[in-house]
């Protein structure tokens, strides 16, 4: 035995905790201003770096991983610390950790409004930020393993859990989703296409918002509000299995983002079946929180950090009640598209993540500088403020969300549409984007009042850090990982999980024999696995060797992920092709489908229609799978603030369009789309056509290399014809203009390809 | 009702399998902590308390 005094890092925390608070202002402000955009077309000043499709992914990119990333890892730090009773391994690797995370916001924040984005929802980064963004999390994995093995506690406790199942499932999902084939520094492809990318986008955002945004969360929660509380959690045996069930469930739930689209019947099944098991873990887990608090309720009228912790679990159980809802697929059909989902996510977003923080900033920032807070009831201010932002802010997107619903699906007696005009729905809505904006500025300016607090707090004091007196013992290696990898419960429950598939998918008879080796099973099971007198249980080995722990955690959610993607993945044989062969993009629409995404197109226009009547009839046949198997990326959309585009193509002239993007009020009065003038006048950059044929053909978009050399004047020709027709109605565009490229696009789009012969190639028929 | 499941991919035994040992595996969890550990209290009673235990604080500077 050796004394030993420990002193914390806790400059660090002290770093990520202002950078949270300052990237935290900033990405609430781009939100403001993209809320004061939906209601108020004219806010971007016709500047494009200041428009909504492109400011929009700013915002969810700063909120989650600026404002929620530095949050969390100033958390992770402070408590990782304190329960491994160990100083941070490497002061250099924490630094770098924080530098380069700041310097990978910086880039977010100067590409994204540049329109450099890789069109998928919280995955926009192009691939050098994306490296980048490896690099520093592989740097915050060592060194938080690294002093994890360095620990002078002997269990972990439950808070690490959940920050080791962060690290890992955020790790794998970010390399996954993000694999691309660069066509330049600024630009690249998915190596995914259609259905395959929309499942793999959904599996990693579904899952960004369940290990970036609530597994580090929960494990702050519940190191931070028994601090806060005093008082010890309220069961451990019931975190044990909030752990367990989240980190097996949570992976599987992304297909709900896909109800009723083009995606296998049994993947969306899937999705829907885990995203409603999924309430059972998370409101044990929320209950669990709030018990916490027993016997010092009092608390919660005088400490404002309890408030805020109270009320975010509390939010954190309304999210994790309205999300297995709107998973149930007759929900869906009505809340997906619409502004339900966006009320549903700023619930958690601004209840959960954003009250979590503010209790956590309360809390520990006093203690950093060894001082009082400055003021309490300026606290209490921003609590009010808060809370009645967010509660204004979710009762107005709920509203919104289900008139849109009901309208999109009304009809006439007659059986027509009730509202066959889009923006008359839009319209209906317009008053609830105002009451959107008042919320969102009240949780703003509450925010403010956090920051302006915790500053004065800090200059109130001095920087200090933590220090611990422990005693340390010999370490014993008693038992090894492999001995924990292959030990009895390891090979008992492979041998049940065996049976039970076997007994699944097998006929009566051996189901019936199957049936009986699992019950013999289960009783040898009782006797193998009963602990011998004062030995740790087998658990209790795993909880203190966290390689071992580390693994587990990696192949419960690798079991999940592989078997949900797998079968899409071969998506050839799982889903038949039906109808004409498929025609890929010509060069033009290839390059107009990427002004499409630079542009963020996909924040307001869906391309996926659903089997319903209503949107048969507003957008035409439901789309298939083979309809977007070129996608790279998929283009399916999350939100309609605009009507759906997948069957545009040909519905109206190229006027119309050309109109329409300069002025989108002179084709559609009443629309809250902004005008895109600077598409006519900027360049598309000719050469770089055939390199990004080449990309396509690489992933296997069946372009022949004839095709690929004589790509830029096939560009040229399909272009001029285009500019014809427009200079025939007396408008003059360049055909080399990025306005030129879209129109391609847009005509392209849910056309039906011509019949595949033996001599046409993909360009072929392409009008 | 399983061959019209396993009609459009061969892959589909995947997720079913991953499904069941989830299920393996929630049942192992919850049988070890509410029937192998039931005695166990202090123990977790003392994990519970991690969060709590005490520290000083000393000068940035130290």
């Amino acid at each position: 035995m050796e004394q030993r005094t420990i002193v914390y890092d806790d400059d660090i925390v002290r770093k990520f905790t202002f950078a949270a608070i300052f990237w935290g202002i900033i990405g609430m402000a781009v939100g403001v201003l993209a809320a004061v955009q939906l209601p108020f077309w004219q806010a971007n000043f016709n500047i494009p770096w200041l428009t909504f499709s492109r400011i929009r992914p700013l915002h969810t990119n700063a909120v989650i991983f600026a404002f929620v990333g530095n949050m969390m890892f100033a958390g992770i730090y402070y408590s990782l610390q304190r329960l491994t009773k160990q100083r941070l391994a490497s002061r250099l690797l924490s630094n770098i950790h924080f530098w380069g995370w700041q310097a990978i916001i910086v880039s977010a924040a100067i590409t994204l409004p540049l329109g450099l984005t890789q069109g998928k929802e919280y995955a926009e980064l192009e691939w050098p930020i994306d490296l980048a963004v490896v690099v520093v999390w592989v740097v915050f994995a060592v060194n938080f393993f690294w002093t994890l093995a360095k620990r002078n506690e002997k269990n972990i406790y439950v808070a690490i859990w959940f920050y080791i199942a962060s690290i890992v499932t955020v790790a794998v999902l970010y390399i996954v989703n993000n694999l691309v084939i660069p066509v330049g520094l600024t630009k690249s492809y998915s190596i995914f296409a259609g259905v395959q990318d929309a499942l793999v986008q959904w599996w990693y955002g579904h899952n960004a918002v369940a290990f970036f945004l609530t597994t580090p969360i929960l494990g702050i929660m519940y190191y931070f509000l028994p601090k806060a509380a005093e008082r010890p959690v309220y069961s451990y045996r019931l975190s044990v299995i909030h752990f367990w069930a989240l980190v097996f469930i949570y992976i599987w739930a992304g297909p709900h983002h896909l109800l009723y689209t083009s995606l296998p019947d049994w993947a969306q099944s899937l999705g829907m079946l885990f995203s409603v098991m999924l309430w059972a873990p998370s409101w044990g887990g929320m209950l669990n929180g709030l018990l916490t608090l027993r016997g010092a309720w009092d608390k919660l009228r005088t400490d404002p950090v309890i408030k805020f912790f109270i009320a975010a679990v509390t939010f954190y159980g309304m999210s994790t009640f309205e999300g297995p809802l709107l998973s149930i697929k007759s929900v869906s059909a009505l809340g997906h598209y619409t502004d339900w989902i966006i009320g549903h996510v700023h619930g958690g977003g601004l209840g959960w993540n954003g009250f979590m923080a503010a209790g956590m900033f309360y809390w520990l920032v006093p203690r950093l500088y060894g001082t009082q807070l400055y003021s309490k009831k300026l606290a209490d201010v921003h609590f009010w403020i808060g809370t009645v932002g967010i509660l204004i802010y979710m009762v107005a997107m709920w509203v919104s969300g289900i008139s849109q619903g009901l309208m999109w699906r009304a009809f006439t007696p007659e059986g027509t549409l009730l509202y066959p005009n889009f923006v008359e729905t839009l319209l209906a809505i317009r008053p609830l984007y105002i009451a959107r904006l008042v919320g969102g500025t009240l949780y703003l300016a509450g925010f403010g009042l956090l920051a302006w607090n915790l500053w004065k707090t800090a200059r109130s004091g001095k920087p200090v850090n933590g220090s611990a007196t422990v005693l340390v013992e010999e370490q014993k290696a008693t038992v090894t990982t492999w001995q924990l990898v292959a030990s009895k419960p390891i090979v008992y429950i492979l041998a049940m999980a065996i049976l039970v598939a076997v007994f699944g998918i097998s006929n009566v008879f051996v189901a019936t024999a199957t049936v009986v080796f699992i019950l013999v099973l289960a009783v040898i099971g009782l006797f193998v696995l009963k602990r011998e007198p004062g030995k740790p249980g087998w658990h209790s080995l795993l909880e203190g060797n966290s390689f071992a722990f580390t693994l587990f955690v990696l192949i419960a959610i690798l079991v999940g992920g592989i078997a949900e993607l797998i079968p899409t993945i071969f998506v050839e044989k799982a889903v038949p092709k039906i109808g004409a062969e498929q025609v890929p993009y010509t060069p033009l629409e290839l390059v107009g489908r990427d002004v499409y995404v630079s542009n963020g197109c996909y924040t307001c226009h869906s391309q996926q229609i659903r089997p319903f009547r209503s949107e048969k009839l507003r957008y035409g046949d439901p789309s298939r799978a083979e309809e977007s198997m070129y996608d790279h990326p998929f283009q399916w959309g999350s939100k309609r603030t605009g009507p759906d585009l997948a069957r545009v193509g040909g519905k109206y002239p190229n006027l119309w369009h050309y109109t329409h993007m300069i002025d989108p009020r002179a084709t559609s009065p009443g629309s809250n789309m902004p005008a895109y003038p600077w598409l006519e006048v900027r360049k598309v950059p000719l050469h770089q056509v055939p390199k990004k044929m080449q990309v396509m053909q690489k992933l296997g978009v069946p372009y022949s290399d004839e095709e690929i050399a004589q790509s830029q004047q096939a560009y040229e020709q399909q272009a001029k014809e285009i500019t014809a027709d427009l200079a025939q109605n007396g408008v003059e565009l360049a055909w080399d203009s990025e306005l030129t490229a879209l129109i391609a696009y847009l005509q392209k789009l849910g056309r039906q390809p011509a019949p595949s012969s033996s001599d046409s190639g993909p360009l072929a028929g392409a009008q | 009702m399983y061959q019209e499941f396993y009609r459009n991919s061969q892959y589909l035994d995947l997720p079913l399998f991953a499904l069941l040992l989830f299920m393996a595996v929630f049942v192992g969890t919850v049988f070890w902590l509410f029937v192998v550990q039931r005695k166990n209290k202090s123990r977790f009673e003392r994990l519970a308390a991690m969060p709590l235990e005490e520290e000083t604080e000393v000068s940035h500077d130290a």
